[in-house]
Parts: structure tokens; sequence; C-alpha cells
């Protein structure tokens, strides 16, 4: 029986892995240790801040406790970390890093962006031509943005003058499965009279209409009226119509 | 050289040959494969993107051998990864892009024959 030196860690040191949360993830096709799935940036549904999103709805299609999420969407970023066995039969300690099996589909930097459909292998790989562990992320085209405000999809908001709303998007593909990964988000308001959106951290009044990478964003109702929210990703769009009520005075 | 190579030297140049003849790894699956996997002693073919946990299982005669090291070399790079995993004789055999190959095979460093390899363009 060899003896290794299970619990050794090794993960991968990418700039901008921002949020693994410290989950532990989903355990590699070999058992010898676990893939965590990280957030790259803001952009991402996995690590929402808000309620805005029905986590029970979704989070098992976007994976719990930084597993690996049913897919992610072709094209949006996200990273890897491997924790577990790092040790040869030999003894050996190895220094393991994520890369993909292949990277003409895969872009690397500041994660990972999978560019075409399909499934594709990520190796916990020595410089030394050795493999600790590996596990497949399965990428998909998103052919749909959905909006949630108050763990409710909506086609359509109505807010009273004043207040402010955190509303997030996700995007699906075609069998309505939530995809994972950050998407370069853009947000706009029709009517920043009426509307205007923020970063959803702020408070107090904003001062611009459009916000971009974010999946959530907060949306003040500045006055009465009719305004249009689009948020866009690649060649997809989603707007609804938002109403804003006048302010009743008690 | 092996050991069963050099007692049978004296008889022959032959026998090195025949020990390289009767020499052959079989794979031992140990992860998902993907339907157009292939994993004989005569063909590897995995699809482009897949990796594939397997054992290999030095046989020589029909007969397994024991404590023997495999080591796999592909002659082509960007095709397919033949990569040691961390227990003696497992590998990850995965797709690097879509082409064909040929993969060397050692047993304990002296090359024993090699293998065609095919990774098959994603769907």
């Amino acid at each position: 029986m060899r003896e290794r030196l299970v619990g050794a860690c090794a993960l991968v040191a990418l700039a901008g892995c921002g949020h693994d949360l410290g989950r532990s993830g989903s355990l590699g096709q070999l058992g010898e240790g676990y893939f965590t799935y990280g957030c790259v940036d803001e952009g991402d549904a996995v690590c929402n801040i808000t309620d805005a999103v029905n986590t029970a709805q979704v989070d098992i299609e976007l994976g719990l406790d930084g597993q690996i999420p049913a897919a992610v969407a072709v094209g949006s970023r996200f990273d890897l970390s491997y924790w577990g066995d790092v040790s040869t039969d030999d003894g050996e300690l190895l220094f393991v890093e994520v890369i993909p099996a292949s990277p003409t589909h895969i872009r690397q930097g500041g994660g990972f962006v999978i560019d075409d459909a399909g499934t594709f292998a990520f190796l916990a790989h020595s410089p030394k031509g050795v493999v600790a562990d590996f596990t497949h992320v399965t990428a998909v085209e998103p052919s749909r943005l959905d909006l949630w405000v108050d763990e409710q999809k909506m086609a359509s908001l109505q807010m009273d003058e004043g207040r402010h709303s955190h509303i997030a998007v996700v995007p699906n593909d075609d069998t309505n499965v939530a995809l994972a990964g950050a998407l370069p988000y853009i947000w706009t308001s029709s009517n920043e009279d009426v509307l205007r959106i923020d970063e959803v951290e702020t408070v107090g009044t904003p001062s611009a209409g459009v916000e971009h990478n974010d999946d959530e964003v907060r949306i003040v109702a500045m006055a009465p009226g009719n305004a249009t929210l689009t948020v866009s990703a690649g060649n997809l769009t989603k707007a609804i119509e938002i109403t804003i009520t006048p302010e009743v005075s008690p | 050289m092996r050991r069963s190579c050099w007692m049978l030297m004296p008889l022959a140049l032959l026998s090195v040959a025949g020990c390289a003849d009767d020499e052959w790894v079989e794979f031992r699956i140990l992860t998902e494969t993907p339907a157009e996997t292939v994993l004989q002693p005569d063909l590897v073919q995995v699809p482009e993107g897949w990796a594939i946990g397997v054992e290999a299982i030095p046989i020589e005669s029909h007969t397994r051998l024991e404590q023997i090291q495999v080591l796999f070399v592909p002659d082509t790079a960007g095709v397919i990864g033949i990569d040691r995993g961390l227990e003696m004789n497992h590998f990850v055999i995965y797709g690097v892009g879509p082409g064909s190959s040929t993969v060397d095979i050692y047993f304990d460093d002296e090359i024993i024959g090699d293998i065609p390899a095919r990774v098959t363009a994603r769907q």
C-alpha cells in the first residue's frame, strides 16, 4: 500500500480568481481530489450576492458549494482549482495546475473561456507530465437571458417612485438549464430620467444609466413614467418594460 | 534490456524481436468513456477534449508482468496526450486535437513497440 500525502493541496494560482468561497467542489474522475469552480468576475450567476434569483431553483444547475456546474455558457469566464492528492507512488510531491486538455478551444488568462460548445477535460497537471486527476466541463451556447427580481422571473416590473430594486440576469440554454460563467453584460435604460442603473452594492441616487459586466444591478425609480431596461451579452438581448408609479404621500 | 530478454539472448538475436512481438499493453478503463473511445492493444482512440483514466497492464506471452513500469511517448505533439497518474502504471489519456499519431511503448525504459493513436473531432 503506497503512502500518500493525502490532504496536501494544490491549486491554480490564477490572478483574478475571486470567489471560490471555500467550497468543497466536485470529486475528480480519478477520485484523487476535488475540483472547485470559482467565479472570475462579477458577471457569474454562481456568485450572486443579492436575493434576486431564486437560488433553490437554479443552484443545482449552477453548482452548489463550488461543484462543477451542469454547464457553463460558451464564451463565459470561470475558474477551476484543484485540492487533493499531489504525491506520486514514489513520494514525489508535485506542483499541480489546472489546464485544459484541448487548449485549442479554451482561452486561459484570468480563468478559462470555452469558445465552442462541447465537453472538455481539465487536468490537474504537473509540468513533470503527471496528471493527479481531471474533470470535465460542458459548455453550451446560451439561447436566452432571464431577468430575476425578488426570486421571480420577470417579463415586466412596476416600481414606486424613489424605490430601488436588485435585478439579476441568468443565461439559459434551449432546454431551460441555467448556465454558469461570467458573460460581458451591458445594461441600459431607455429613459434615465425615469429609470437609472447602478452597481449592485451602491446606495443613493445613481449618476449613470449604463452598467457593464455585472450580472446583478441596482435599478432606481427616478420619476413616474415608463422605461425599458435592456441587458445584452453578445448577440443575446433581454428587455423588460418598467413602469414607475408616483410616490403616494401618506 | 529486461531480464526475460537477457535470458533468451544466447539463443539468437531473433529473441530480441521475439520479446518485442510478444509484449503489449492492455488497458483497464478507470473512468467514464464516450462512445467513440477505443482502448485496445492495437489502437487508442479518444475524442478531442476528453480525458480517460486507465491502468496500463504490461503483458508478455499472455502473462501479466509485475513490477514493470510502463511509459507512453506520443511521437506527434498536439494530437494525443498520455500522462502518468499518481499510481504506478495509471495514466490519463486525453485528446488534444483531432488527428493521428503513434505512441511508443516502453517497459522499464526499453521500447517494446508502438500503438497507433487517433483523436476524433468533436461532434
